[in-house]
């Protein structure tokens, strides 16, 4: 029913009534049945024998008009009191529908349709329409119309239908007959005295109608309780009027029915009978009345030219005497009857014309003026009705007469209907008048333009200001019914000129206003929980008004199993806004109630609005989902649904596994630890910034049969705890077996989880995400997603800019997301669309964590070590054992063993080198330390093999180191041999560590080095021969053991062994522990000489002087040049120390290269007799000084020197000499060249006589004599031998004479001296 | 008299809200903050549903300004729309074109001002306190 069709006012109301028992489908079935043949042409009317009094109804000169039947199948008595001053309003004809399949006395049947009917006096004409009658039920119940489903059953219904307008007919002609004679007709008054503004108290009264039968009462009492509500179809209706009068006139025409008008009539108002003010002025607005009323009758009869004529009389006549309401109503009805004209055009010329005469004189308005130009015909009912609104507006100032509100809305809305028709048909023409005319749904679509659409002129904005003209305050003062049809109208006239916002607005109202009627039945708890139709249609209007406020159900399109959802702001819309109609929504779903529909709207207002809402608003929220579940369970529905809210799960990691359990990866079998090790030294480049080492963080390796744990960081952006009832690891690829847990994530806080799960083969696993079932929802798979790559955001931006330009604003940007059209054709069509539009909508690529499971892995641990508390205390350089015992813990064998070791030393060293800019010999000896001298040794067995449950045992050398406080040994073990594998798979190891905590004390120390020549340099009373023989080893062993640590041997002893190829290296070892140690020394000059061994007992705090004849050591230039090696694999720095002269330079070198020569000779151990520990003593403390290089080395040249003549001359000591004045004696110098190449030098010799007070006497051709050069060039000098020059002397006077020489190299000017200046003691015979 | 100003961005989010004048006349039986509450909340349906007529009319017009758009009972709804389709919606109880006019060519200043801030994201919320003031200055000025 649509009350605000513009052709209302032509329409004859018919309640369609069920004959109970009746099943709704059933009935609704035959309704549908029976509204097709709504349209009635006069001239199919059944002719009517009867009267001739009511032919003014049947008349057949316009036999091209038509009868336009409103079936309906629910009445409300509200507006009962305007029945009689719009006649269209009343029901005229009550129809029964009855099913013959439920009864078997059809007679029965129709009693009861007789009791229905009693409750409609107003209805003129009754039918009984019986149903798919059985073929046994008789047809004999007088009344009663068997309407067979067999055979032609249109023509049949058309013909009932034909009939029963003739009945109609007819009446409406008593009916006119009626309204002719009454004297008085007063004006609709609203039943209830509160209504405020438009009718003050004043009851409207008719002044000098003729109607003899003024007011009555309501007759039946049901109309105050008003219970029926229009949502179902009543079972009974009722009526304020009585039975009419006898519908007496009988037309001879054909078609032609006579209404009884009922002498009750709607004017019902009882108690405005009481205080009726001035009759006269209503008798005498009476016939102006009349008129239009029994033009409206007319009007409803389709006799459109009578219509016209007493439309006019009655415009004349009320406007004659200012009844400005009835003035109103009557233009109101003409306008309907020009558009009806319009409607059957054909027919337009004669009666409009006709009635224009009648016009002209009346008024300003000259509706038929223009009946050659159809096409502004609209735009004249609009002014017209800009007129009927003033005139409307007139009353409101009178205190009798006011309009009812509902009449000057309806007014408005009527023409922004009529303007809406016409804009949606695309203009003024036969489309707009159907659509006007019979109402329905317009199709939409084809005028959806911008702004004014040029086809129809009509504006959408002239739409909206007669639409809102109708809906003023007062609105709110109408009964609740009222309103829902205003707003409902209004919402309708909005979308069909699609200002979708509007549309919505009044949507929302119309759903808000039912809300309170729907739910008192559910507090009565009988209806069934069962929808009704009205309830899933209301559920549809929320979902079109959720969707006009961007909360629509496609913001939920993203499925929910894919929960990609972040907390961010909706794209669009008005959060305030969005809020309210969400809770409306839940408000109203609440109260039908209907469950998935509760679930689903606190959820979006959770899900996509809860960063607006109150913390204790979520809460309540959160905590009514369950709730609602439940309950809905309880009536049977199925509940479960997906978890609703944002994506909690934030990360997965796998969780690296302890480290004993983590499995290292290696290329293939036959390349053992080391060798890999090897190969990455042999790489030219210390630092390869292209080869990025393969940090095995990266990849994490899980073990089949192993149980593995994922970290999940989970987060909870509400305001609630989140209750998550199961939580586990979902995986794709191989096999796995996940555990499950409980937890509660609390308000606004993220948490990290370890998961755990055992994969149970080899092969690639996929870490899809979580499966979590969060309390209240489905099970379900969470996934992590990436964020959209660049590309996506540029493409994006593209878009958004594209879209910009475009200039979509507003809801626009709705339909660019997925905006369906209303088409109810068209609902494949925004399907694809959704589905165009979901690609560019998931840009959320969920993130796979792709580990890899590798085959079973053995386990080992250590049982047991030959440690106390994995502590050992050492001497310094002390050499110790220890074991460890190892158990194979795991299910497969070890084959395969390898120990590596750590210890705390070498970090500190290496940062001290790599720190500090120390020289490079310093450098050499601290790499030395750090690098060559290992705490940890491992003497590496073959065929290793523990098998599950057995045990192996490891030995470690362990070597006090000093400065050492802890170490780490690490085992790598794995399982190679794996049958069914090839050599070139890669492998697994495992490690297990074994910390050693170290005590190193130190026990002895080596102090003040020195080296001394052999050769004293003061002379001795001895006169030994000075030996020539280096090779004497016996002799030296004697020295030594004479001469060595107690000093025993007497100096003489010294002096016969002296000689030239030895030094003497001493130094100190002092004993700092408190007990005594056994230190053996041993220095080892190479093959020819057995190793020289010194053993001595040190007792505690005691220091030891060792003194070790050592060969001097001869390195060529060469040797002692070569820069100081690095042992570390270091990059080179340019020092950035100050840089020595060129001669420090090279000594430096040439100390270092020396001490290094000296300390490969020398082996020093130590040994306590007590506990039975022994070790080796550091005497790489030692450091050589420039003087001691000067005695240990070997120079290039050497010199000796001779003098030969005879007894007479005696050697003191080395280059000391005991000579007898006037004596020629033979000087002979000999000069070594110890250098791998021939030299060629030059000789100097100076004598000088020295005396005693040191003075030196220089000039010495009177005291001596020689025959040669004291300056000559000798012979070249082969390599490793000598040549000796002969000089020839004669002292002449007694004294010290010291001769002073050198060597000079000829070629490279280098001097070379000897140790020592040859000094001749110049005696007398 | 009570105004309620809006400025609407162009996805029918709400950039900027502000009430003033007095409101509470016919709040008088009723919980003041209840009433006042739901009456903010009716301010932005009327003004959201007038969404759709400043659509409808700024096609046809090139001023700014497009007077009063839409009336919902004794309310009139004027609308101002920016260049780059930001709308500006005031809600008021009584015609006064002219002072609307300047009051809303006031507020389009700040608002520019507000735009070339090169913080400031087209179509988000303004939540200068400069520009609030300037706006309820320009309301005690002209309204």
């Amino acid at each position: 029913m649509d009350p605000l069709l513009f052709t209302s006012p032509a329409r004859i109301r018919v309640l369609l009534v069920p004959v109970h028992p009746i099943k709704a489908p059933t009935f609704h079935r035959h309704v549908q049945l029976v509204k097709n043949f709504n349209v009635v042409r006069l001239g199919d009317v059944t002719p009517d024998m009867r009267g001739v009094q009511s032919a003014m109804f049947s008349s057949q000169l316009f036999h091209e008009g038509q009868l336009h039947f409103n079936f309906v199948t629910s009445y409300e008595p509200e507006h009962a009191y305007l029945e009689e001053f719009q006649m269209h309003r009343r029901i005229f004809g009550v129809i029964g529908i009855m099913d013959c399949c439920e009864w078997s006395n059809l007679k029965e049947g129709y009693n009861k349709f007789s009791e229905i009917i009693k409750n409609y006096r107003t209805a003129v004409a009754h039918r009984c329409f019986a149903f798919d009658p059985s073929e046994d039920q008789p047809d004999d119940t007088k009344g009663l119309i068997m309407i067979p489903n067999v055979g032609e059953m249109n023509f049949y219904m058309s013909t009932m239908i034909s009939d029963f307008a003739n009945n109609i007919l007819t009446e409406f002609g008593n009916l006119a007959t009626d309204i002719e004679k009454r004297q008085i007709i007063h004006s609709p008054k609203m039943p209830t005295p509160n209504s405020p503004q438009l009718q003050n108290g004043s009851n409207n009264q008719s002044q000098n109608g003729r109607y003899s039968v003024p007011q009555q009462s309501f007759s039946s009492p049901e109309l105050k309780s008003s219970q029926a509500f229009s949502l179902t179809p009543p079972v009974q209706a009722m009526t304020t009027a009585g039975v009419g009068g006898a519908a007496a006139g009988v037309a001879p025409k054909e078609s032609y029915h006579s209404r009884s008008f009922s002498s009750s009539t709607l004017v019902n108002i009882a108690t405005q009978a009481a205080n009726v003010p001035t009759d006269m002025k209503l008798k005498k607005r009476a016939p102006g009345r009349i008129h239009k009323l029994i033009a409206d009758l007319y009007l409803m009869a389709g006799i459109l030219p009578n219509a016209f004529q007493n439309y006019m009389l009655a415009i004349e006549a009320t406007k004659a005497n200012g009844d400005y309401l009835w003035h109103g109503s009557a233009l109101e009805g003409l306008c309907v009857g020009l558009l009806l004209a319009a409607y059957l055009h054909a027919e337009i010329g004669p009666p409009i014309i006709q009635s224009q005469p009648l016009a002209s004189p009346t008024s300003t308005d000259q509706p038929p003026s223009s009946p050659e130009s159809p096409k502004v015909l609209w735009a004249e009912t609009t002014e017209k009705y800009v007129q009927i609104l003033t005139l409307y507006a007139k009353t409101s100032s009178s205190s009798n007469d006011q309009v009812p509100p509902i009449i000057y809305t309806e007014a408005c809305l009527k023409v922004a209907k009529l303007l809406a028709c016409i804009w949606v048909a695309g203009g003024w023409g036969d489309d707009a008048l159907k659509l006007i005319v019979h109402g329905g749904t317009p199709e939409k679509g084809s005028n959806e333009k911008w702004g004014l659409s040029s086809v129809s002129g009509v504006s959408k904005i002239e739409i909206t200001q007669w639409a809102m003209k109708g809906y003023g305050s007062y609105v709110e003062d109408m009964s609740i019914t009222e309103q829902i049809h205003i707003t409902t109208t209004l919402s309708t006239i909005f979308s069909i000129i699609n200002l979708r916002r509007k549309h919505a607005f009044f949507l929302r109202q119309t759903a808000l206003l039912i809300l309170p009627l729907i739910a008192k039945p559910r507090n009565s708890s009988s209806q069934a929980n069962k929808p009704t139709g009205s309830e899933s249609g209301l559920l549809t209007c929320l979902k079109k008004i959720t969707e006009t406020y961007g909360i629509g159900d496609d913001v939920d399109q993203t499925d929910y199993s894919v929960i990609a959802e972040d907390a961010r702001p909706l794209a669009f819309g008005w959060p305030d806004i969005q809020i309210d109609v969400l809770k409306d929504a839940l408000t109203i779903s609440d109260s039908l109630p209907d469950y998935p529909s509760m679930v689903k709207y606190t959820t979006r207002l959770l899900r996509k609005l809860f960063m607006y809402l109150h913390r204790d608003e979520q809460i309540r929220l959160s905590a009514s989902i369950p709730r609602i579940v439940s309950a809905g369970k309880k009536q049977g529905l199925d509940m479960e649904f997906k978890y609703w809210g944002l994506n909690i799960v934030k990360g997965i990691q796998v969780c690296r596994p302890t480290s004993r359990r983590i499995p290292y990866p290696h290329a293939g079998k036959k390349l053992s630890l080391k060798n890999e090790e090897k190969k990455e030294g042999v790489s030219p480049f210390i630092y390869q910034s292209f080869n990025k080492k393969k940090a095995d963080n990266t990849q994490t390796h899980l073990v089949a049969n192993e149980t593995s744990y994922f970290l999940v960081t989970l987060a909870n952006p509400f305001a609630f705890d989140m209750d998550i009832q199961s939580i586990s690891i979902s995986t794709d690829g191989v096999a796995f077996t996940p555990n499950t847990m409980s937890i509660t994530i609390l308000a606004n806080t993220s948490i990290t989880l370890r998961l755990l799960g055992t994969p149970t083969e080899p092969g690639e696993l996929i870490v899809r995400g979580c499966k979590i079932k969060v309390h209240g929802c489905l099970e379900q798979e969470f996934c992590v997603y990436l964020p959209p790559s660049d590309e996506e955001i540029k493409r994006k931006e593209k878009e958004e800019e594209y879209s910009k330009r475009i200039k979509k604003c507003g809801l626009a940007v709705l339909d660019n997301l997925s905006h369906t059209i209303n088409n109810q054709k068209g609902n494949a069509q925004p399907i694809e669309h959704e589905n165009s539009q979901s690609p560019t909508k998931k840009n959320f690529v969920p993130e796979f964590l792709k580990v890899s499971v590798i085959s079973e892995q053995p386990l080992i641990k250590i049982k047991s070590t030959s440690l106390m508390h994995g502590a050992i205390m050492l001497f310094e350089g002390e050499q110790a054992e220890m074991t460890i015992k190892l158990e194979n813990v795991g299910k497969i064998p070890v084959d395969f063993l390898s120990l590596s070791f750590s210890d705390s030393t070498i970090a500190n060293a290496q940062a001290l080198l790599n720190s500090s800019d120390m020289p490079a010999e310093e450098a050499y000896e601290m790499e030395l330390y750090a690098l060559k001298q290992s705490v940890f040794s491992w003497n590496q067995k073959d065929n290793v093999k523990i098998l599950p449950g057995s045990e192996w045992i490891v030995n470690i050398n362990v070597f006090g180191k000093r400065g050492c406080v802890n170490g780490t040994i690490q085992i790598d073990y794995g399982y190679l041999n794996r049958p069914n594998t090839s050599d070139d798979e890669p492998f697994y190891t495992r490690q297990v560590h074994y910390p050693v905590l170290l005590t190193i004390h130190q026990n002895l120390e080596t102090i003040s080095m020195d080296i001394l020549n052999f050769k004293p340099l003061c002379g001795g009373e001895n006169d030994g021969v000075v030996s020539s023989c280096p090779d004497n080893n016996k002799l030296i062993e004697d020295l030594l053991k004479v001469m060595k640590w107690n000093n025993k041997g007497t100096k003489e002893d010294f002096m016969e062994k002296m000689e030239n190829d030895y030094c003497l290296l001493t130094f100190d070892i002092r004993n700092v522990w408190h007990v005594g140690f056994d230190v053996t020394i041993e220095a080892d000059e190479g093959e020819e000489i057995d190793p020289l061994s010194i053993t001595t007992t040190i007792q505690p705090t005691s220091t030891a002087r060792i003194i070790l004849p050592i060969k001097r050591i001869s390195l060529s230039e060469k040797e002692y040049t070569q820069p100081i090696p690095s042992l570390s694999e270091k990059q080179f720095v340019v020092s950035k120390g100050p840089k020595g002269t060129e001669e420090q330079e090279r000594l430096a070198l040439a100390l270092f290269w020396y001490r290094e020569k000296l300390l490969q000779k020398i082996k020093a151990i130590w040994e306590s007799p007590l506990t039975n520990q022994k070790g080796v003593v550091d005497i790489r403390s030692l450091r050589l000084n420039k003087s001691m290089l000067n005695v240990l080395k070997i120079n290039e040249i050497s010199f000796g020197i001779d003098i030969e003549d005879g007894s007479k001359v005696t050697k003191l000591s080395c280059n000391q000499f005991k000579c007898p004045v006037n004596e020629f004696v033979k000087m002979k110098f000999i000069i070594y060249n110890h250098q791998d190449k021939p030299s060629k030098l030059c000789i100097r010799i100076q004598p000088v006589q020295s005396y005693s007070d040191g003075i030196m006497e220089w000039d010495l051709s009177k005291r001596m004599v020689w025959n040669g050069l004291l300056q000559t060039p000798l012979p070249k000098i082969e390599p490793k031998s000598s040549v000796t020059y002969t000089l020839p002397i004669c002292f002449f006077s007694r004294g010290d004479f010291k001769f002073l020489y050198h060597c000079e190299d000829v070629h490279s000017r280098i001097m070379y001296f000897d140790t020592q200046p040859l000094v001749v003691e110049v005696v007398d015979n | 008299m009570s105004f309620y100003f809006a400025i609407v961005g162009t996805k029918d989010n709400p950039i900027y809200e502000v009430e003033f004048g007095t409101s509470g006349t016919k709040s008088a039986g009723l919980d003041p903050n209840s009433k006042k509450d739901e009456h903010r909340h009716l301010n932005q349906f009327i003004i959201h549903s007038a969404l759709d007529i400043v659509e409808e009319l700024q096609w046809s017009t090139n001023a700014m300004y497009l007077k009063s758009v839409d009336k919902f009972n004794e309310w009139h709804v004027s609308a101002f729309i920016s260049a780059g389709n930001i709308k500006f919606m005031l809600l008021h109880e009584s015609k006064n074109e002219d002072s609307i006019r300047n009051f809303f060519n006031e507020c389009h200043e700040s608002y520019i001002k507000i735009l070339m801030n090169p913080f400031y994201e087209i179509n988000s919320p303004i939540t200068s306190i400069g520009f609030d003031t300037k706006v309820r200055y320009a309301a005690k000025r002209y309204l």
